[in-house]
């Protein structure tokens, strides 16, 4: 191009600028398409993100329940005493009564205190959180003891346990026992959930009438909120670091996470036993645990020699009469 | 050949503006090549156009897999495939009439296993009179309309929610413990209902449904049953059941792709609200305690 000409360097203006535009629209196109395509992307991101929080929100009802029945027995031991207390159940199952009591029929918990599980008392928070490292955990590498690949070696040496299996996945029995229960960092802020005990009540507009005191309020959420209902519980229990002191923080965090409420009721009935009772020559006996099953058909002829059990169920924490979603937040949980 | 070109020099035609211009075979050259190129810009762009297409595509299936997904999850806790709670007329939800699971029922829940009112008497070995009466008459001890009320009360109960909601709706309302048989008036001396078993021999091998289907099959909502033929389809189907003790509520949820055919289906059971819960929410118990 000769900038000297008046008409080269018109002709020259032209065609870069023809080029600039050409060039600039093909850009733009190209970066509205990526554009496009990205946010195309983060909204079925977005998408899934909300699946992943339903489904983890589930995830916890399962915990809950769980924990409703696994405390109806245990979990009450008092360090102050040489007994290891047991409960037996959040209806006691010797008189109807309001548990979990120990074997002298003693409250295992502060009646009236208003606190957990106290019926009416405030709801119970769980954290939900994986440890570095739980108490008694195991390696999780296999074939310690490798069979040799030798078949000329006799069977003692071919099944030779020569190594402990399974083996802790700690170098001490203190570090054994205690585990380390620092919060796994990708694990942390995913979920929670609060179990609350209901006090004897009728139906309101959502909600189920009680009339055990084994019916629990279980509230489930996946989420960061820890699992506090507001920020000023937070706050009172000297956690309000945790959301920077910022209630704002805690708004938004309450507002991206999926919160479902359950109303279940425990019963030390669970299913699964048989008659729960033994026939052998003629003579009726409790059954042993976890037997199988063996029965022969009774016909009406004399019961000697006859043998029939069954199969005793192992559960020993009780089960679930009925589990209700709620379909609005309760007035306590 | 030789291009003429502009030198520059004191010639007159040296001063002329250039008039160069492409040889024949600069031009074959140019073409061809501009032609691959076009060629493959083109083929590049159809691909990227497929690939957006399928990009696309996926997504949409996998969006409407999400969609199922909520959905089988709001069935487990609402039950609305089995009974409409939005239904305003009775012939939308059949499974409310007598001896089926959403029968309005009225009853006692206050059973505590402490309380002799919910204890169960009876012979535990046979299902019929005579053999019944080998032993003794059981059903002094405890027959439906007793004249004493701790005697009556259990197989009142039983009798009742049988009658109707059928055997699902009497699984799920009595404890994990009960036994399944009553005696009632009638008959020489008496009438046995049902057979002296548990959850566990009720249950085996033949699965005990919410309604009359198999447990292999369950109510089923089609999403979006007059679409176009080029629309991926979604349906959700739930069945629930009680084999050898254990309630089962299974979701399934089934994306065809429009373009293959292709069915893909997720299955899944999950913990949700029970029978009796999914009749609190409609609220068709009515309390009596005895």
């Amino acid at each position: 191009m000769n900038s000297s000409h008046p008409g080269a360097r018109g002709r020259g203006n032209s065609r870069a600028g023809t080029v600039l535009i050409v060039v600039a629209g093909i850009s733009a196109l190209l970066l509205s398409l990526t554009v496009a395509y990205l946010v195309h992307m983060r909204s079925d991101m977005e998408e899934s993100e909300l699946v992943v929080r339903e489904a983890q929100a589930r995830l916890v009802l399962i915990a809950g329940l769980q924990y409703i029945q696994e405390a109806s027995r245990l979990g009450w031991d008092r360090p102050s005493t040489p007994e290891h207390e047991e409960a037996f159940g959040w209806t006691d199952v010797r008189d109807g009564s309001a548990g979990p009591k120990d074997r002298l029929g003693n409250p295992l918990y502060a009646v009236g205190s208003g606190e957990f599980p106290d019926i009416g008392g405030r709801a119970a928070r769980f954290s939900l959180y994986a440890m570095e490292r739980p108490p008694y955990a195991l390696k999780t590498a296999f074939a310690y003891n490798p069979a040799p690949l030798n078949p000329a070696l006799n069977w003692q040496d071919l099944v030779n346990y020569t190594k402990p299996d399974p083996q802790p996945a700690a170098e001490t029995w203190e570090d054994f026992e205690n585990g380390k229960s620092t919060p796994r960092i990708d694990s942390v802020g995913r979920s929670w959930f609060r179990v609350y005990r209901n006090r004897t009540a009728a139906a309101t507009v959502d909600e189920p009438a009680t009339y055990e005191p084994a019916t629990f309020t279980i509230t489930c959420g996946a989420g960061a909120t820890d699992g506090w209902q507001t920020y000023a519980d937070a706050v009172t229990a000297g956690q309000g670091a945790v959301f920077n002191n910022d209630i704002e923080y805690f708004k938004l965090l309450r507002s991206q996470e999926r919160i479902l409420w359950f109303r279940a009721e425990w019963t030390s009935a669970v299913g699964g036993s048989g008659m729960g009772v033994r026939l052998k020559n003629g003579f009726w006996e409790l059954p042993e645990i976890n037997k199988d099953a063996y029965q022969s058909v009774y016909n009406g002829t004399a019961l000697n020699g006859v043998d029939q059990h069954w199969w005793v169920n192992r559960n020993p924490v009780g089960s679930f009469l009925w589990i209700q979603r709620l379909e609005h937040q309760p007035t306590d949980w | 050949m030789k291009r003429h070109r502009s030198c520059g020099g004191s010639s007159a035609a040296s001063t002329m503006p250039s008039t160069g211009a492409f040889t024949l075979i600069e031009l074959m050259i140019a073409i061809t090549l501009s032609m691959v190129i076009v060629y493959t810009a083109f083929s590049a762009f159809r691909v990227v156009g497929q690939t957006v297409a399928i990009s696309k595509r996926m997504s949409l299936e996998n969006g409407m897999m999400r969609t199922g997904f909520f959905a089988a999850l709001n069935e487990l806790d609402f039950w609305d495939l089995y009974d409409d709670r939005k239904a305003t007329t009775p012939a939308s939800n059949p499974l409310r009439a007598t001896g089926k699971p959403f029968c309005p029922v009225t009853w006692d829940p206050t059973k505590k296993p402490s309380d002799p009112k919910s204890w169960w008497r009876g012979f535990g070995f046979s299902t019929d009179v005579a053999n019944t009466n080998r032993w003794g008459n059981y059903s002094s001890l405890s027959k439906a309309g007793h004249t004493d009320a701790v005697r009556r009360w259990y197989p009142d109960q039983i009798k009742n929610l049988n009658e109707k909601m059928g055997g699902y709706g009497m699984i799920s309302y009595l404890p994990g413990d009960a036994i399944y048989c009553w005696y009632e008036n009638g008959g020489t001396p008496f009438t046995i209902k049902g057979a002296p078993r548990d959850v566990w021999e009720r249950t085996s091998s033949t699965p005990v449904t919410v309604n009359a289907l198999n447990f292999d099959n369950g109510p089923r909502e089609d999403f979006l049953p007059s679409r176009p033929a080029h629309w991926p389809g979604l349906a959700v189907e739930t069945r629930r059941y009680v084999v050898w003790s254990s309630f089962i509520d299974l979701c399934q949820v089934e994306v065809t792709s429009p373009v293959t055919g292709e069915m893909t289906r997720l299955s899944f059971w999950g913990v949700g609200t029970t029978l009796r819960g999914a009749r609190q929410q409609r609220k068709l118990d009515t309390v009596l305690v005895q």
